[in-house]
């Protein structure tokens, strides 16, 4: 019977990690949605209002620099290359982690190899090593964006097991 | 209530928005500095507290949430310091050509009114340096992108400091 009620209790446990799972995969697709708008829906991209105002949102956390956006034709997206990377990434995992594709146990050095990359392209570019390429700051950002995401969804669901086994006192 | 032990959130939160509101360390890894801050008040927590066991979800997103809001605060407060000062901004600065471009596409009166609203903005800040519609939008979008941004800094502040302080067996 006490088995029964663990084995409930971990079924409850995991739906609350896949809801959190879901949270955000909505989140992240809403986020990239709106720094794709212009390219998703030609038609709005010309219209200023909209198209200010979501400029402004994304103002918040990237310098949108045009140099340094990626562009399709003469739509260009929201973010720079490394944003846009970072956001791309960290949705391409969780729609992985959605169906339980991927499931690790990662020590810190995976999270060093796939950040350092964007950390050495940011410096080099910042202290002229070499010019900004939209290529290596997407495809950096990207490996960042993922690695990072994937920690804090083991930290949650960590978290989540960790409570679990205090409330039953199974640690 | 022990205030010092958000001090670290408060420090790392400040640094933050005086960070985020110079353009060259902006252009640099414009979305991690506050994420980043965030991380930085947690270490700084545990290092002052001498205390090596597990950060626990709450007090990761605390911790990150304070340091979000806090930065926002800040950050709003010199957006709307240098606004005061130079009478201009980005605001200021991107109107005439959304005006340009709303001319040629000629669109209805619910986007003519749209427009109304912020030439009034730009009006004010020219005029005076100080638009309040302006101050409440900043600052709102400042409070909701910095703290989602510093949660998430706080998770993973929680997820590399829980993992360095692991026992060794």
């Amino acid at each position: 019977m006490i088995y029964n009620r663990i084995e409930d209790r971990l079924h409850t446990d995991n739906k609350k990690f896949k809801a959190i799972k879901y949270l955000f995969f909505f989140l992240l697709l809403f986020w990239s949605a709106g720094f794709l708008f212009p390219v998703l829906s030609p038609s709005f991209t010309g219209k200023p209002f909209v198209n200010q105002l979501l400029n402004y949102n994304y103002s918040i956390v990237c310098h949108q620099s045009e140099s340094s956006q990626i562009n399709f034709g003469n739509a260009y997206l929201l973010v720079c290359a490394r944003c846009a990377g970072i956001y791309l990434g960290a949705l391409f995992i969780i729609i992985i982690m959605l169906f339980n594709f991927l499931k690790l146990k990662l020590s810190l050095m995976p999270l060093l190899i796939f950040s350092a990359p964007l950390v050495i392209d940011a410096f080099a570019v910042r202290f002229n090593i070499y010019a900004y390429s939209k290529t290596i700051a997407f495809i950096t950002g990207l490996l960042c964006g993922a690695i990072v995401l994937i920690y804090i969804l083991e930290t949650i669901e960590n978290s989540f097991n960790l409570l679990y086994k205090r409330k039953y006192g199974l640690q | 209530m022990d205030y010092n032990k958000y001090l670290p959130s408060i420090i790392t939160g400040f640094g933050a928005a005086v960070l985020s509101t110079i353009p060259g360390i902006k252009n640099l890894n414009c979305c991690l500095i506050i994420p980043a801050a965030a991380f930085l008040s947690l270490y700084l927590y545990n290092k002052s507290t001498g205390n090596d066991s597990p950060i626990k979800l709450n007090k990761a997103l605390s911790y990150g949430l304070i340091t979000g809001l806090i930065a926002a605060l800040f950050s709003s407060l010199f957006d709307i310091l240098i606004t005061f000062i130079t009478h201009s901004n980005d605001l200021v600065v991107g109107l005439e050509q959304t005006e340009e471009m709303m001319h040629e596409l000629n669109f209805g009166a619910l986007m003519d009114a749209s427009m109304e609203i912020m030439r009034t903005m730009v009006k004010e800040i020219e005029a005076t340096g100080f638009s309040a519609l302006y101050t409440v939008m900043i600052t709102i979008s400042n409070f909701f992108i910095f703290s989602v941004f510093g949660m998430l800094g706080g998770l993973l502040g929680m997820a590399v400091l829980n993992k360095k302080n692991r026992p060794k067996f």
